[in-house]
């Protein structure tokens, strides 16, 4: 193993996986190469039957490649199962696991006797888990009487007690009311911060989700990855140009629309018709302006010469393309609701 | 949000995680053990949470039990008869154990997603099943000796046991052997996917037939001396009839000591191919896909 791929906190080098179906050979992965250094969140996007989970499964050792190899940490996630575990742990959306009768704070500390804690150490973390999350309440509650939210909740709970080195969530905000969502993106955040080094496999369906949270991120589609980098990079794929919104009272009488876009670096410009009634007491609407830049640099110019115009400045924005546009573009649909709720590829 | 990628040095901090997932042998073995008793916590907590666990694993087999008392009772026969009967209906408990939450336990793991949860920890599924089993054997225990006591109750049979040591040992020998077959056979339910069920019936009542549970198995003939070899519940029953009712002595297919000896032989093959099971189950599981985890 080179020492570039040794000190990723995963490489993955011409992944495949071919699964045996009645139909004949299914390709789920195809020459995947991936990586994704120390202390990164980084997110796997993809429809239905993309080879997200194929892969999250081969690099938390639940799957063998059949070509290529993968580490985590620089230990083989095939021949070095065992020390691989020892750092890892797992969080899957819509998960119901665990055994009903026993309690929240009960089932936790089974599997802190599971990931190799020492009893004393685990029951610690266990409550400090529970602290964490908000379920030292329902620390006594059985694990059957809990709604989906606290059972996720728990989830990762169980999933923060060996202080996994690195932490794959396949899905895990799936069912979570917004609030819940919003609870679990910050602990994994939290998570993060506390430990440099601590890394973080995501896939996930919500754009807006990965858009937040994600370092970078690979969109992947029929087994393959289309591309990869931070969601700017991402952006900038679709839109090479950079566009800023530029609201003025009134455009100056002076200026017309060709003098602006004769101005240096101006590749467009554009009235929108989204004028909007004053609301701020100033006495005028706000006219918005689409101004298409080479770079933006060019900005500048055109801030100007509406001044010298008379125009008075409202508002500037840099617009940007969503990672939805990015996927619509590389994949060719947009994730549908239906493939939010039956994806298991 | 763009959070920052690499704060520490990358090697530095690849070597502390190296070290870190080096486990000695003295870690291993106090986390296998450690595991071992955190899985058998449920089944023992578990059997005292659910009363309708406690009013059918102790209704239902007494009732049976009941109805074979008073048939034999109905045909006059001998008294001691009654005492075996009891004893076996406390043993079989043990078989169902075995087969219904040993047999079908990694199948329900499966479905209900702890499997993949096992898989994923350090944790070896040889600790689970050995847990489930120690966990089954204890929560069932309370269960058999009320059973026992409600038939000394009901139908005041006597026992003379002439070597409580001995009978202390039979019964170990007895469970020890059932829930090694158990591990294999979790191993077994969770290959045959949907047949699991009609495995588990399979295993059910004509295992009681062939197990000698009602009637000694040397009465069946080279049937009987086939299922001393291969079904634990063979010769733990008749070990034990022959130890706890003297009066049935003489109905024994094998002297009790080589009995002993089949049990403690039975545990050791099915321990070690209950192993190669686990492992082959783990091995087929990652290569094939579909094992280990639910269907999505």
């Amino acid at each position: 193993m080179s020492e570039s791929a040794s000190h990723a906190a995963v490489h993955a080098s011409d992944i495949g996986r071919v699964f045996q179906a009645k139909g004949g050979p299914v390709t789920a992965l195809d020459s995947i190469d991936l990586r994704v250094e120390p202390g990164e969140l980084f997110g796997v996007l993809g429809p239905n039957g993309a080879g997200k989970s194929t892969l999250i499964k081969i690099l938390s050792t639940l799957l063998l490649p059949t070509s290529g190899a993968a580490s985590i940490f620089g230990l083989d996630v095939v021949t070095e199962t065992a020390r691989v575990r020892r750092i890892m742990n797992l969080v899957a959306g819509g998960d119901f696991s665990g055994y009903g009768l026993l309690t929240v704070r009960e089932q936790l500390a089974m599997f802190a006797q599971f990931y190799g804690l020492p009893y004393r150490e685990g029951i610690a973390k266990v409550d400090a888990q529970l602290a964490s999350f908000g379920l030292d309440e329902i620390r006594d509650r059985k694990i059957s009487a809990l709604s989906t939210g606290q059972r996720q909740k728990l989830n990762f709970a169980r999933s923060f007690l060996n202080d996994p080195w690195i932490l794959f969530l396949d899905e895990p905000t799936i069912g979570l009311d917004v609030s819940a969502a919003r609870d679990v993106r910050d602990r994994v955040r939290a998570f993060q911060a506390e430990q440099p080094g601590r890394t973080v496999l995501l896939t996930t369906h919500y754009m807006a989700e990965a858009d937040e949270m994600c370092d970078r991120i690979a969109i992947v589609n029929h087994g393959r990855i289309l591309a990869q980098g931070t969601p700017t990079e991402l952006k900038r794929m679709v839109q090479k140009d950079t566009l800023f919104i530029v609201g003025i009272d009134e455009l100056p009488a002076t200026i017309s629309m060709d003098s602006l876009r004769a101005l240096p670096g101006v590749l467009s410009v554009a009235e929108r018709d989204d004028v909007t009634d004053d609301v701020s007491g100033v006495g005028t609407q706000t006219v918005r302006l689409a101004v298409g830049l080479r770079e933006d640099g060019a900005l500048g110019g055109v801030i100007s010469a509406l001044a010298a115009g008379g125009a008075h400045l409202r508002e500037i924005s840099k617009s940007e393309p969503t990672l939805e546009e990015v996927f619509v573009q590389l994949v060719g649909r947009g994730i549908s609701e239906s493939d939010i709720a039956i994806d298991g590829a | 949000m763009v959070h920052s990628v690499t704060t520490r040095d990358p090697a530095e901090l690849i070597g502390r995680i190296h070290r870190e997932t080096n486990w000695g042998f003295g870690r291993r073995t106090r986390h296998a053990l450690a595991s071992v008793i955190a899985r058998a916590y449920p089944r023992v907590i578990g059997a005292a949470r659910e009363p309708s666990w406690l009013f059918f694993d102790l209704v239902f087999p007494i009732l049976g039990m009941c109805s074979i008392v008073f048939l034999l009772r109905s045909r006059g026969v001998d008294e001691a008869w009654i005492g075996s009967t009891i004893l076996a209906t406390a043993l079989l408990s043990f078989w169902i154990s075995v087969v219904w939450m040993m047999g079908a336990q990694f199948h329900w793991e499966r479905d209900s997603g702890n499997l993949l949860l096992y898989i994923t920890a350090p944790v070896g599924l040889g600790s689970i099943a050995l847990g489930m089993a120690i966990g089954g054997a204890l929560g069932v225990v309370i269960r058999a000796v009320i059973i026992t006591l409600a038939g000394v109750l009901l139908f005041g049979a006597k026992y003379q046991v002439a070597d409580p040591l001995l009978l202390m040992l039979v019964i170990v020998a007895g469970v020890a052997a059932m829930y090694s077959l158990g591990v294999c056979l979790s191993s077994v339910f969770l290959i045959s996917g949907r047949e699991a069920d009609h495995l588990g019936s399979l295993l059910n009542e004509p295992m009681q037939l062939l197990g000698g549970v009602y009637a000694p198995v040397r009465s069946m003939g080279t049937v009987g001396v086939v299922a001393l070899g291969i079904l634990p519940l063979a010769p733990a029953i008749d070990a034990l009839r022959q130890v706890a009712v003297p009066q049935l002595a003489t109905t024994g297919i094998l002297p009790v000591g080589i009995e002993l000896v089949i049990l403690v032989v039975m545990t050791i093959i099915f321990g070690v191919i209950g192993r190669s099971l686990l492992s082959y189950i783990e091995r087929v599981g990652r290569s094939g896909g579909r094992l280990l985890a639910r269907a999505d």
